[in-house]
């Protein structure tokens, strides 16, 4: 991809793919105790319970639904984090699916960044309103992602289903270009 | 663009959601036993008002849940949304 600035502190955008997030997508009631406990304890992280708020930095719990969240970490740690969930919860009415094949997680970064994704998204993205700590599964230019504003940096993760990724990197970059977008 | 709130998300646009007709239909219990009428009745006859309208709505570009919606077939306003 093109480089439209050279200079990156030029720039008040910056795009680039987070290369090592693994995802594990996780189904189960919150009335059962034991399983949130479980995923805490196994995960490192717990599950969400707010609806489109996720928790943890480097490992992360979004929640997607009322009995569904799903469940990032270093694409290294998947297998491993799989079958220590599927050995906790055997015989809970849960389910633990990887679905790191099927996901591509992009960077947003920068002050800029709310005003791009705006210009392709009906939510109001606000630093009063979608605070850091937010997420939400919505429309960013006629693709469905989950948009996430993380705690500890400016800007936005945006994660698309891979079928959609290559379209939405080309959108991401060529709705940037007026606002200069640095693109790694 | 209307804002529809899902009962688990809150509001959202209506770009995210999809229309799943009239709520509140119950599959016959015995269906060998009813009229070639009745079961074409409950296939599809629909109530079709003109006014409050009980309606499911899939939140299909978020949460993915059914929902339940009171809307307005006149003026579209949704007066409540509830889980199902």
């Amino acid at each position: 991809m093109q480089k439209v600035s050279d200079n990156m502190s030029d720039s008040a955008l910056q795009l680039q793919r987070v290369n090592d997030a693994g995802f594990i997508n996780l189904r189960g009631s919150v009335d059962n105790k034991d399983f949130l406990a479980a995923i805490e304890r196994v995960a490192g992280v717990a599950l969400p319970l707010e609806a489109n708020t996720f928790h943890g930095d480097v490992t992360r719990a979004y929640w997607l639904g009322p009995d569904e969240w799903l469940l990032q970490c270093r694409e290294s740690d998947v297998a491993n984090l799989q079958q220590a969930l599927d050995e906790t919860l055997r015989g809970q009415h849960t389910a633990v699916n990887d679905l790191t094949g099927g996901f591509v997680m992009y960077g947003l970064r920068g002050p800029g960044a709310a005003e791009l994704l705006a210009a392709g998204c009906t939510l109001d993205l606000h630093p009063l309103v979608f605070t850091p700590g937010c997420c939400a599964q919505s429309g960013l230019a006629k693709a469905t992602v989950l948009l996430a504003r993380p705690k500890s940096t400016d800007g936005f993760d945006v994660i698309v289903r891979r079928s959609f990724a290559d379209y939405l990197w080309q959108w991401l970059a060529r709705t940037g270009r007026d606002a200069r977008i640095e693109v790694t | 663009m209307l804002l529809i709130k899902c009962p688990w998300c809150g509001e959202r646009a209506e770009t995210e959601f999809s229309y799943g007709g009239e709520a509140g239909i119950k599959r016959p219990l015995e269906p060998d036993k009813l009229t070639d009428e009745e079961w074409a009745d409950y296939l599809f006859n629909r109530s079709n008002p003109k006014g409050a309208h009980h309606e499911l709505w899939n939140h299909a570009g978020g949460c993915r849940r059914w929902f339940e919606a009171e809307r307005d077939t006149v003026t579209y306003r949704i007066a409540v949304t509830r889980e199902l």
